[in-house]
Parts: C-alpha cells; sequence; structure tokens
C-alpha cells in the first residue's frame, strides 16, 4: 500500500468511527406508559445504572428485560435464594434464548462480572441480583462500566439502602390485581434528572408493556 | 446416553512391563520418590496377591516380599500407553474423552448407539478387554447412562465389567462404597467416620442437612448420578493433543517470570497451531512448582467459544484465573495442552479485528473466572416438573452450536411463577379446602383469592425418596396486600405446605 492510499483508507475509517459512535448511543428503554416515559424523557436511558427494590422487584425487572433487545446476562450469587424462572418469564413476553445467568460466589465477584458485563457493552442489558446493598464506591464503579459500554445496568437491591450512586431509583410493590396481568405500585424514588413519583401499573404481556391501572 | 469408561487399574506397572517385558512375571512394583522416601504407587497383580499395596513404603513392602521387583515409573512411556488405550477406546465410540479431563488412570467413550455392533453392551466390553489383554493392558470397564456412574461402576462395580442397564445407574450404584462419587479424599473420610459407607446409605438423609454439612458438592454428585443435573465432559474424536513443556533449569520465583514463560510458551504452541491450520478451543497449563517444600503439580484449564489461537489472548483469558501465576516456591516446569480445533477464518473489519465477537468474548472471560458451568443459558426441558423444566446448558458451548431459533412459542398454558426459591420455604396454611390464610416468615397473609389446585406428580419412573415421590397440589394465591405466591401441599408423610415461588 503507498501512503497516499494509507491516508485515504485512514480518512475512511475515521468516517465509519463517526457514523458509529453516532448510532452507538441507544434511544432510552421506553417502559410503554406514556405517563412515565413523559416524566423520564423517552425512559430508562443507557450508559446508566437504575436500581430496582421491593417486593415485586423480579416482576418488574422481568417486564424491563422483555421491553428491551439483545442478549441479558442476569448475574445472581450461586446460592440466592429466589432465582429467575424461565417459564415464567416467557410468560411475561421475555424470550429465555436472550437471557445468560452468571452465578458467583460472592458479593465480591458478583460486582466484578456485572463491571466487567456492563463495560463490554457486547448485551446491552445487565441485570445484578444483590444479596446486599452495594455502597457509594461499588455503585460508582458500575456506573462509570455502564459509561463505558454504553449499556444499561439493573441493579436489584433486597434492603432498603442508599441508592444516591443510581440515575434512577425504582420501588415495586405488589397491588391485588383486577385481572389475570401483574399489578404493582410503582415508585420513582430517585430520579438524578426528574422529579420522583409514583402509579399503580399493570403489565400487558400481549402488547409487551406497561399500562396505568 | 450411554458412556463406557475404562479404568487402566494397573496403568503405571503396565507402563514398566511395556518397556521391559520380563518384568511381567514378576512381582513387580511401581515406585516413586517422594519427601526422599521410595513410596509404592502400583502394584501388579501377582504383587497385590502377596498381599502388597499402594501407598506403602518401599522399604516395608520389601520386608512382606523378598521377591519384589522395584521399578521408577517413566512419565513418558505411561503417557505412551494413555494414548494407546485412548486409541483402543475409540474402536468402539466415536468420541473419546480428552486426556486432561479426567484421572490420568481412566478414559471414556460415547458408546451411545454401539452396543449392537458388537452384539450387546456386554459383547462390547468383553471384546475391549480381551483386546485391552492382548495389548498386555489390565482394564476394568463399565457402561452407564450417567458419566458419573460410569465412573463409579468402573472402579469400585464388579470387576472386570459392569453395565449398568438404561435407567438403571442410580440403582446400580447404591451398593458402591461413598468414594464412588467422585468427593475429595476429605469428605470421603469424614462419611467413613460417621459409619455411612455405602451410597445407599446417604438416602435416608434430607438433601438440605447433607448440603450443610459437606457442601454443595455432595448433592450435586448425588444429582448428577440421579440425572438431575446436566453433566459434560470434553469429547473429541480422538487426536493426539498438541502439547509443549518447559523444563527451567532456574526455577521461576516471581509472577512476573512464570508469566513470561507462559506467554513465551503459549506463542511457540500458537505457531504450531497455525502450521496445521488449527486453533483451541481449551488449553490447560500446568504448573510443576514447589509448594511447601515439596513438589506440586497445579493445573489450570480455560476454555474459549470459538477455536483461536491468538497468543496474546489466551494469556488474557489465563490471567482471568485469580493468582494464576502465583510462583509459591518456585515454577520448576510448565505444561501446555492445547484441545485442537479447525480454525476457519473470520471476515474481519476494517481495522482488521474480526468483528461479532465481543459477546462470545464476554461468555469466554466470565467462564475463565467463575467456571464454565456457572455462566449458562437456558434450555427447554420436556419435564413438567416446576425445578426441571428448563435446564442449564454451559454458555460457552451453546454459543458454539448456535442454531437458528424457531419462530414464536406462543406463551401458553398454566400460570407460572417468575422466580422459584431455590429450596421451597416451609410455610403454615389453614385451608378449608381453599387455602384462606398463610405464614411465611413469620408474617401471616389473609389470601383473597386461591386458583387451583393443580396436581403435578412426580415421574414415577426415577428412583425417588419417599419425599420427592409424593404428589403435590399447587395453587396460586393473591394476599390481600397484592403479593401472589405459588404454594403446594405435599402428600408425603407428614406433608405441609411450603412455598415455591413468586408471580410477577
Amino acid at each position: 500500500m503507498n501512503p497516499k492510499q494509507e491516508s485515504q483508507l485512514n480518512a475512511l475509517r475515521e468516517r465509519v468511527d463517526g457514523i458509529e459512535a453516532q448510532a452507538s448511543s441507544r434511544p432510552p428503554l421506553s417502559f410503554g406508559a406514556k405517563a412515565i416515559d413523559g416524566l423520564l424523557r423517552g425512559g430508562l436511558a443507557f450508559g446508566r445504572v437504575h436500581a430496582v427494590q421491593g417486593a415485586a422487584s423480579f416482576g418488574f425487572l422481568t417486564a424491563i428485560v422483555a421491553r428491551s433487545s439483545g442478549p441479558v446476562f442476569w448475574c445472581c450469587l450461586a446460592d440466592a435464594r429466589e432465582q429467575p424462572y424461565m417459564e415464567g418469564a416467557r410468560q411475561m413476553g421475555l424470550d429465555p434464548d436472550r437471557v445468560v445467568l452468571v452465578e458467583c460466589e460472592d458479593q465480591a465477584s458478583l460486582l466484578g462480572c456485572v463491571e466487567t458485563s456492563l463495560a463490554s457493552g457486547a448485551a446491552p442489558t445487565v441485570v445484578a441480583q444483590l444479596e446486599s446493598n452495594c455502597d457509594r464506591l461499588a455503585g460508582r464503579r458500575l456506573q462509570l462500566a455502564a459509561e463505558r459500554g454504553d449499556s444499561l445496568g439493573l441493579i436489584a437491591v433486597t434492603r432498603r439502602g442508599m441508592i444516591g450512586w443510581a440515575e434512577t431509583g425504582w420501588e415495586a410493590e405488589p397491588l391485588p390485581s383486577r385481572s389475570s396481568a401483574p399489578a404493582w405500585m410503582l415508585g420513582l424514588m430517585r430520579s438524578r434528572r426528574s422529579t420522583t413519583r409514583s402509579w399503580n401499573v399493570e403489565w400487558d404481556a400481549d402488547e409487551i408493556c406497561l399500562r396505568l391501572a | 446416553m450411554r458412556y463406557a469408561c475404562v479404568w487402566l487399574d494397573r496403568l503405571l506397572t503396565d507402563s514398566l512391563v511395556a518397556s521391559e517385558p520380563a518384568l511381567a512375571s514378576m512381582d513387580l512394583v511401581a515406585v516413586e520418590e517422594r519427601q526422599g522416601a521410595m513410596l509404592v504407587t502400583g502394584v501388579s497383580a501377582q504383587a497385590e496377591a502377596i498381599g502388597l499395596r499402594t501407598g506403602a513404603a518401599l522399604a516395608d513392602a520389601r520386608v512382606r516380599a523378598k521377591s519384589l521387583v522395584a521399578r521408577q515409573v517413566d512419565l513418558g512411556q505411561v503417557r505412551r500407553l494413555q494414548e494407546a488405550a485412548a486409541r483402543l477406546a475409540s474402536r468402539y465410540g466415536p468420541w473419546v474423552s480428552v486426556s486432561c479431563a479426567l484421572p490420568m488412570d481412566k478414559l471414556v467413550v460415547d458408546v451411545t448407539g454401539c452396543g449392537h455392533l458388537f452384539g450387546g453392551e456386554e459383547a462390547l466390553l468383553d471384546d475391549l478387554l480381551r483386546t485391552g489383554r492382548q495389548m498386555r493392558l489390565s482394564l476394568r470397564a463399565a457402561i452407564a447412562d450417567r458419566l458419573i456412574g460410569a465412573l463409579a461402576l468402573a472402579e469400585f462395580g464388579p470387576a472386570p465389567r459392569c453395565v449398568a442397564e438404561p435407567g438403571e445407574t442410580w440403582r446400580a450404584m447404591q451398593s458402591l462404597p461413598v468414594a464412588a462419587l467422585g468427593l475429595d479424599e476429605k469428605t470421603a473420610h469424614a462419611f467413613t467416620r460417621l459409619g455411612l459407607r455405602r451410597i445407599s446409605d446417604l438416602n435416608s438423609i434430607p438433601l438440605s442437612s447433607l448440603r450443610a454439612r459437606f457442601g454443595a458438592q455432595v448433592v450435586q454428585a448425588l444429582d448428577r448420578a440421579k440425572g438431575r443435573l446436566p453433566e459434560s465432559c470434553p469429547m473429541r474424536p480422538h487426536a493426539p493433543p498438541p502439547r509443549l513443556t518447559l523444563d527451567l533449569s532456574e526455577p521461576a520465583r516471581t509472577p512476573e517470570e512464570v508469566r513470561q514463560h507462559v506467554a513465551r510458551l503459549l506463542s511457540a504452541l500458537c505457531d504450531r497451531l497455525a502450521s496445521q491450520r488449527l486453533g483451541a478451543e481449551r488449553m490447560q497449563v500446568t504448573f510443576g512448582e514447589i509448594r511447601g517444600g515439596r513438589r506440586a503439580t497445579r493445573r489450570v484449564m480455560v476454555g474459549v467459544a470459538s477455536p483461536m489461537r491468538d497468543a496474546e489472548d489466551w494469556l488474557k483469558l489465563i490471567t482471568q484465573r485469580e493468582a494464576v501465576f502465583d510462583p509459591a516456591q518456585g515454577v520448576e516446569k510448565l505444561e501446555l495442552r492445547a484441545l485442537a480445533a479447525p480454525l476457519y477464518t473470520k471476515q474481519s473489519n476494517l481495522h482488521g479485528k474480526a468483528s461479532g465477537k465481543s459477546l462470545d468474548a464476554l461468555i469466554e472471560t466470565l467462564s475463565a473466572r467463575l467456571g464454565e458451568h456457572r455462566v449458562v443459558k437456558f434450555v427447554e426441558g420436556d419435564s413438567h416438573l416446576p425445578g426441571e423444566a428448563w435446564s442449564r446448558k454451559n454458555a460457552l458451548e451453546s454459543c458454539r452450536f448456535l442454531q437458528p431459533k424457531e419462530e414464536g412459542t406462543a406463551p401458553a398454558g398454566i400460570r407460572r411463577p417468575v422466580s422459584l426459591f431455590a429450596m421451597p420455604e416451609m410455610i403454615t396454611v389453614k385451608a378449608d379446602p381453599e387455602p384462606t390464610k398463610m405464614r411465611w416468615r413469620g408474617i401471616s397473609h389473609r389470601i383473597r383469592r386461591a386458583t387451583g389446585p393443580e396436581r403435578i406428580v412426580p415421574p414415577w419412573w426415577q428412583v425417588l425418596s419417599a419425599r420427592e415421590k409424593a404428589v403435590r397440589d399447587y395453587w396460586r394465591v393473591e394476599t390481600t396486600l397484592g403479593n401472589r405466591f405459588w404454594i403446594y401441599q405435599s402428600h408425603a408423610s407428614p406433608g405441609g405446605w411450603y412455598l415455591q415461588g413468586r408471580f410477577a
């Protein structure tokens, strides 16, 4: 290759990189319910981590993941008391084929694996099922990793604690259902870019979206 | 699946005879120097007949039998014999276990559907043993449905051969000693001390107490034997693995030094693979090191989703393991083995890098760090039992055999929970006959709506404990607060109510 061709090729590479960089900033993941999406300017932002807690967090996480696309890395402890069940997940609209389950020995290795998964960007959505709270430093590390990989981190925290590191913090509690659809009280407890609010919602498994109840 | 396990029960002495045929008629023992003393590591059949055993000191053995002949083992000769045995085994089935996956003296052949070619599975094993005898190899063999069963029956079952009929593996294992489960020495010893000698002795103990006392290892081994956990053993059409060794005259004493040696070996091995147009699916590094004043070997194995031969990438994967290059008191010897596979050229992108690799790479990284069985994908099984409806498959392997998906199997049927408890939790329930109240973790819930019962009957064709055999009536209940639980009443004696999962 002569120098002229080399420089042409380099220019081409830069142009393609420019186009790819634009394309890679993903649009936020919407919930399908206008009131919530409107408040969050479109939905959950990629390149950020979001915290979820409450008794219905398993269902809520499955719902968000069902709305996303691409592979999902679901990280939990190997001896977690509660584990995702694919039959139920499929009934909520999540394709089990998208899920890769990552089982770790302890919280430290779990956080490490979540960080690696978020930073690699190979899976747009990464779920972490933590058994205890993660501190500010760990949360900040996850946030930086999500930025690097432009991926969406969903961190389930079982015990109530500080979630100042998260872009948004959610609390999902079950509500008595009116029909066969799952119903939750969804509280947006923390949000960096909006006010906080709560809604009563239902999950529509046919349309794969949230509806205000 | 039908697995045949071949145990080379006298591998060490057979290797001595192979290099010195005159030894065949003598009371031969193989010895090894350990901590300055000579230890007996293998005995021939004749030596065993006069009461010699492995593990004894050579001096003690000599007192017992004056006629004894002792020789030190040549590892190269042992390997040649292993290779010969693998070649022999490959006559009986297409897939033979790769040599680094099992103990040195065992190998496994997949003989699914091969039995009738030899006139039945017994005849297959007879033919194998006969050919083994002609090669002056002492063998014991067993065929079973499960890998763990075949391994156990070959070593502990009736000699010289044993066939567990399809579906009978677990029953055939009942009378074997507990050590046949492949436990580590400490655990096996603990069982003996408690008077639990046979596998059947474990049946009366609840799995939860086994797990609490001995850890997950025992329960997993039992589940594998019963066919409830998937098991896998790397198997390939028989081909000798590319291998490189490095003897260090001056032991490497720092992690950096060890790393450099491994890197150099890796690049040499990858060059060799390149010349044969091969890549590696698995790489095993064996460190011969000094630990606590003694020579010890340590093995590290990593795998990848699609074959590769980039030495730098392999080094990165190996580095994922914690303290992998820790030299202890010095590394004297390094060995590298690759499980080779054809490598096809991938289309590269504008920057000269292979594209579409990052998902594979992430799965590889996590598998190398946590172990391959910790990074899994879900595969739909054909069982109606909630715990077994979805089985797990190593993500590393499933992305190797990625298949186009069938479109749209609609979520049909009865509602299922979105999460399951690893161990169903005991609850108290008031029912007449629909559940109206339940108490879980000390909190009472009033039940607003109950749907059921749905009766789930465990498969009668499997060997199960009385508790597992019991019929269960499942209810989907919703409490006044909105919690949606999946609970069941077990009809075992004593029966009871359990919480199995949670709906969305």
